[in-house]
């Protein structure tokens, strides 16, 4: 224990040394796509904090947007910087997420399911009806892009490291808490919620918990998103968004950290990918989603351990087996 | 003084008392057996002290602090915990890590200072939970994982579980429950030195009559909702009343 944990931090700097060299490598309009993939990581990573304590909510997404209108509205109106309005937009989006989780720690399982779109909803019907100071259906224009110095985050290369840099620093934290104690007891109370609560773990706080720091981190991905776009729709705020993100969930698993990455991961390049046949995408995205719901439950994640135990079982069991046998 | 006082507790499902004004006093540092027939309201009237179901009226009074109406974690960090008929536990950790997690209410470091601080009152939590399981004499089996233990092993686990919440009762519902004699006598071992060696008050609610005789040094015994009789073993076990209770009287007429 007394060597230092080189290995994640050799880790941390190959993604790093990559994430730096790609802008040079690809074409701007890739670049576009790779900021979209680094907001979407802290979107689906933010979306399993919930998740792991059993609470798949349809409302993250409105979360996200709720970050994305604060981002809209403190730098229209107060001309804040970007790098007030996105540690701002996620405290924001935050605190609505606690308001929003007091009636939903009530619901379990599949109520928790519609009581969060209901919810969702009503934020997202708030957004359309307000025409001021939201925009109505609409939605906002005309968000500054930021800038540092006399670097301007218009351009997509300074906005690319801006993001990663961002989004670096979100997913150290949110693997922090997965390896904390609190993303143990998360968890812990969903696998027995009994025993949890007859050690001490108050069980609905610690839902609240979850729910909180997801919307947390969903605000700043919404926040991202707002200064790229220079716009907000309350369209992109809306279901068929929400699914999306319940596909990179469901193809990864939720049982590590990583799982909703490689899901995010395999998903972008089959949309990337399937950009010749647009009308055939939800098609496409509907049977992957169902070919994991039927062949592989619990996503890629599983599929990974699955096949680490083989080869494990293979390397030290040979002896072993034989003898079972 | 008792640790422990039930006033006039009384739990009602529609139209039926499944317990119907018990008083009953537990004293620091007792083993106390609660016995009864099948239906007799034990489980019921477990679930109300450890907080799962809510009183209909009177009150439970822990420890000078009256817990009726709280939530079960509440209840566990006033130090009365209970353990379960199922073997309770989280599966996908190794032993220790059942135990450290089970430390929760011992924690003193807030949300910040979880994520970001350094991790030395981990280790403090990991060095009892290590204490623990060797009292409970688990330490062969400390790094493996829960759900791969043996029966007994895993009730045992349980136990100790309950354990790290540092608790001045436990509370433990029918333990024996679909274990073997061997299992059976490795669980049952523990419980008088929960007693003699850490201080720990004991309730056993259990069905199996010789475990309570054996380990038990008072015992109350319920029957319809309603407090029979107590007494030592032998009184209990030589009491017209409970014979009756347990095996239905002669007498019966059709």
């Amino acid at each position: 224990m007394s060597i230092p944990n080189w290995k994640p931090l050799f880790l941390l700097a190959v993604v790093i040394a990559v994430g730096c060299a790609i802008p040079f490598m690809v074409r701007a309009y890739t670049i576009e796509i790779f900021i979209l993939f680094m907001i979407n990581l802290i979107l689906v990573c933010s979306y399993r904090i919930p998740a792991t304590t059993g609470d798949w909510s349809l409302s993250h997404v409105v979360l996200m947007g709720v970050g994305a209108y604060t981002t809209a509205l403190l730098s229209k109106w107060f001309d804040l910087t970007i790098f007030l309005t996105v540690p701002l937009s996620a405290v924001v989006a935050g605190i609505v997420g606690f308001i929003m989780v007091t009636p939903l720690i009530r619901t379990r399982g599949f109520g928790f399911f519609i009581a969060s779109f209901a919810l969702g909803e009503l934020i997202r019907l708030i957004w359309i009806k307000f025409r001021y100071p939201f925009g109505g259906p609409r939605g906002m224009i005309g968000i500054p892009n930021g800038e540092l110095g006399s670097i301007d985050f218009f351009e997509p290369m300074p906005y690319y490291y801006f993001v990663m840099a961002v989004a670096l620093i979100c997913l150290i934290i949110m693997y922090r808490i997965d390896q904390s104690r609190i993303g143990k007891t998360f968890t812990a109370l969903y696998t027995d919620e009994g025993l949890a609560e007859s050690v001490g773990i108050d069980v609905p706080r610690y839902r609240a918990l979850a729910f909180g720091l997801g919307a947390f981190f969903a605000g700043i991905a919404g926040a991202l998103l707002a200064h790229r776009l220079g716009a907000v729709d309350p369209k992109n705020f809306d279901v068929t968004t929400m699914v999306y993100l319940i596909i990179w969930i469901v193809v990864g698993g939720t049982t590590t950290f990583w799982g909703p990455i490689m899901g995010l991961i395999l998903m972008t390049f089959i949309f990337e990918w399937s950009r010749p046949l647009l009308e055939w995408r939800p098609l496409l995205f509907g049977g992957t989603l169902i070919f994991f719901l039927v062949f592989l439950p619990g996503g890629l994640d599983d599929l990974f351990f699955k096949i680490r135990n083989k080869i494990m079982a293979r390397k030290s069991g040979a002896g072993v087996s034989d003898v079972a046998s | 003084m008792s640790l422990l006082e039930i006033k006039d507790l009384v739990k009602r499902f529609g139209g039926l008392a499944a317990v119907n004004g018990v008083n009953l006093s537990i004293s620091d540092s007792e083993i106390r057996g609660v016995i009864g027939p099948n239906g007799a309201g034990k489980t019921t009237l477990f679930n109300l002290i450890s907080g799962a179901l809510s009183v209909t009226s009177g009150t439970i009074t822990f420890n000078g602090q009256v817990v009726s109406g709280k939530r079960p974690s509440h209840i566990a960090l006033a130090g009365l915990v209970r353990t379960f008929q199922r073997n309770a536990m989280f599966p996908t950790y190794s032993v220790l890590e059942n135990v450290v997690l089970a430390r929760h209410s011992q924690v003193k470091n807030n949300v910040f200072q979880t994520i970001f601080g350094r991790n030395q009152e981990e280790e403090e939590h990991r060095e009892r939970a290590k204490e623990i399981i060797h009292f409970m004499e688990l330490s062969d089996h400390q790094d493996e994982l829960a759900e791969n233990l043996s029966h007994g092993h895993q009730r045992i686990l349980g136990i100790a579980n309950a354990l790290a919440v540092e608790p001045k009762l436990i509370m433990l519902d029918e333990p024996v429950a679909g274990l073997n004699p061997t299992e059976t006598k490795m669980v049952t071992d523990h419980f008088r030195r929960l007693r003699d060696e850490w201080k720990i008050t004991v309730v056993l609610v259990e069905h199996d009559m010789r475990t309570v005789m054996e380990t038990c040094e008072y015992i109350s015994v319920i029957n319809f909702g309603k407090l029979l009789m107590e007494g030592n073993p032998e009184e209990v076990a030589n009491d017209k009343r409970v014979i009756e209770a347990y095996l239905g009287s002669d007498d019966y007429d059709l």
